[in-house]
């Protein structure tokens, strides 16, 4: 069997990766109501829908196999490219997650905060 | 045995050194210490005693818990980690009986031998048209030897009224817990004076204030409970001229209640015979351990803003600018108070230091303050404050009147700590208040407003006050995207920032994850924990060795 998906988290986590740092980049803001984990969030959320289309983009011309040389093998690659997609973006969205908990207090916190407890 | 500390600010000038003290205790100078404060004037209406006490009153609001007044409790290495005690004391001449010298000695209401005896002895120390007829309201006026007579007997008088007991008002009351409060302490007070000797009322007060005491405290009690002065230890600020206001004109002269004011083209004679006085009377010489001579060694500004040419004489305009003197003999008290274990003395002991003066400007350093040791910690302390103050004035806007501190508990809240969610917005405005009147604040026309440490800072200009001049932006444009973690003169103390993350992003990393408040801080309620936790993380970031 073909660990296809593998790619596909790959890419996820370097998607996820870029998402951190521009989430780094984004300055804390002042007064009353500061937009900055807004933008954070709205700048998870993108790359969350970025993170598909690029690694479909990726699959069809860069790892697809020569239908050329095996019409087969192409066609069994493409095949699982959505399954693929799918456990991108979960993978992204776990370790999304994950990251948010670990550096709660952090500008990735900002990406899946905590519900207020007041 | 703890030493209990006091302090006592006497007239306008005294005024505006007890608001530096104020705000070194804001600052955390004065850890972990309770402090009672006596304010001391004729002038009830003056200016910069009602700035004084609202700052006073500001400072207690941001300890107190919401609803209560009590002030707080003492801290430790945080800010407003002092517990401020305030009693205000005046002398009332307000009243028509009571409004000059004459009025109040009842001169000609005895038998005519009697009259003509005191009158020959009032004509005698006391120039009978003007000294012995000017309107006390606004004190002494620059009149010493009046004053001396008066603020001594007023307090007796205070004294004796509250012997007799019956229906007090706020000042007796206030004199009778100060008082007891200086009694109970006994040997282990520890008192300083804030007054000038140049001008009317703290010139007046300082010598007679520690005998007026004794004798105070002996009409309230018996004789066998006075206190000592001479085993108590009092400090005073030998304070001479160092600012200047518009000469008295013949119009304003010509009227009864204004025939005496003040000429401050006389301060530095004042001065000179103040300081002979002090050198000489064998009372001052036996009750005061340390005296802090501290002048202007060039040419006095002039801080007040007359716009009818008239002088102003004290009342409610009577708002003169902070000065760098004022922050000095504040430093004085923090020698004072902070002198370990020294014995009092027969004799006085007077302490001056020399500070950098070339091609006209000062450069004013930390230890020119409060000494070489403790200059740093100084330095580290006011910097801290100055940031706390940027960060809610100017990164969160409360100096334009939006709610910063309000805004920056939003933002740890956004950051996933909400531990001081329940800080209520009008705790959170007491705080934005303090930090207004400690650096800035925008008028509702739009106008900056010094506060404290703009003041402070402009009456050295051209001259360097410990933070580059970025500190003191005054346009709200520039506030707004004033880099807070920069203001420090030497750059190893300015916030650190790198290529993903500004100073301000580094700080509140900091501050998140390493400034939670420490057990032997002593901060119990939310908002105390909340100082303290904005504290630890500026202090963190400020990078300063610990001594």
């Amino acid at each position: 069997m073909e660990l296809t998906f593998f790619p596909a988290i790959v890419v996820a986590l370097a998607i996820l990766l870029l998402a951190a740092i521009i989430s780094n980049l984004i300055q804390y803001e002042g007064g009353i109501n500061p937009k900055d984990d807004n933008k954070r969030r709205l700048v998870f959320w993108i790359f969350a829908i970025l993170n598909p289309v690029l690694y479909w983009l990726l699959a069809y011309f860069y790892l697809a196999p020569d239908p050329e040389e095996s019409r087969r093998a192409y066609n069994r690659f493409v095949e699982v490219i959505p399954t693929d997609m799918l456990i991108g973006v979960i993978s992204y969205i776990i370790v999304g997650i994950i990251a948010s908990k670990i550096f709660q207090t952090g500008k990735l916190g900002h990406w899946f905060p905590k519900k207020n407890n007041k | 045995m703890e030493e209990k500390l006091f302090v006592i600010a006497i007239g306008g000038t005294g005024m505006r050194c007890l608001e530096s003290f104020v705000h070194l205790c804001a600052i955390g100078m004065f850890d972990n210490k309770e402090i009672e404060i006596l304010t001391l004037d004729t002038d009830q209406a003056n200016g910069n005693m009602g700035r004084t006490w609202n700052l006073i009153n500001t400072y207690n609001q941001v300890k107190s818990e919401n609803g209560s007044q009590d002030g707080g409790t003492p801290n430790t290495n945080t800010f407003f980690s002092s517990k401020l005690n305030i009693f205000k004391f005046f002398i009332n001449y307000s009243n028509a009986q009571r409004n000059t010298y004459k009025n109040i000695s009842k001169l000609g209401e005895g038998d005519e031998r009697t009259n003509r005896h005191n009158e020959m002895i009032s004509d005698l120390f006391l120039e009978k048209e003007t000294v012995q007829e000017f309107n006390l309201v606004h004190g002494y006026r620059a009149q010493t030897h009046l004053g001396s007579h008066l603020m001594y007997h007023g307090i007796l008088e205070a004294a004796r009224k509250i012997r007799k007991g019956g229906e007090l008002g706020k000042p007796e009351i206030d004199l009778k817990e100060f008082l007891a409060k200086l009694q109970s302490a006994g040997d282990s007070a520890r008192v300083f004076v804030f007054g000038s000797v140049f001008g009317g009322t703290g010139a007046s007060s300082i010598p007679i204030i520690p005998v007026a005491f004794r004798e105070a405290i002996g009409i309230i009690g018996n004789d066998n409970e006075k206190f000592d002065p001479k085993k108590i230890k009092f400090g005073s600020t030998l304070l001479t001229e160092y600012f200047s206001f518009t000469k008295p004109n013949q119009n304003q002269l010509s009227e009864k209640k204004n025939s005496v004011i003040a000429d401050s083209s006389f301060f530095p004679i004042n001065s000179q015979a103040a300081l002979q006085f002090y050198q000489n009377d064998p009372t001052v010489q036996s009750v005061y351990n340390k005296m802090y001579h501290i002048g202007w060694p060039v040419e006095s500004k002039s801080l007040l803003e007359e716009k009818d040419n008239n002088t102003i004489t004290g009342g409610s305009t009577q708002k003169n600018n902070c000065h760098v003197l004022e922050l000095m003999c504040a430093a004085a008290a923090f020698e004072f108070f902070n002198t370990a274990n020294y014995e009092k003395k027969d004799k006085i002991e007077y302490l001056f230091r020399a500070i950098k003066y070339e091609n006209g400007i000062f450069e004013l350093t930390s230890p020119d303050f409060v000494g070489s040791e403790k200059g740093d910690v100084f330095l580290n302390k006011l910097g801290a404050f100055l940031s706390f103050a940027h960060i809610v004035l100017s990164k969160n806007e409360g100096g334009n009147g939006l709610l910063g501190t309000k805004g920056f508990i939003t933002q740890l809240d956004k950051n996933n700590i909400k531990d001081y969610n329940t800080i209520t917005d009008d705790e959170t405005k007491r705080i934005d208040e303090y930090l207004k009147l400690f650096a800035y604040s925008f008028s509702s026309e739009n106008l900056f407003e010094q506060g404290w440490i703009y003041q402070i800072r402009n009456s050295i200009l051209p001259g360097n006050f410990l933070f580059n001049k970025d500190a003191f932006k005054d346009s709200l444009k520039e506030l707004r995207n004033l880099d807070v973690g920069n203001l420090f003169l030497d750059n190893k103390h300015n916030w650190k920032s790198s290529i993903i993350k500004s100073r301000y992003d580094t700080f509140i990393t900091k501050l998140t994850k390493e400034g939670k408040p420490e057990l032997n801080q002593n901060v119990n309620s939310t908002k105390e924990k909340f100082l303290a936790h904005i504290h630890n993380g500026i202090m963190i970031s400020q990078n300063f060795i610990k001594k």
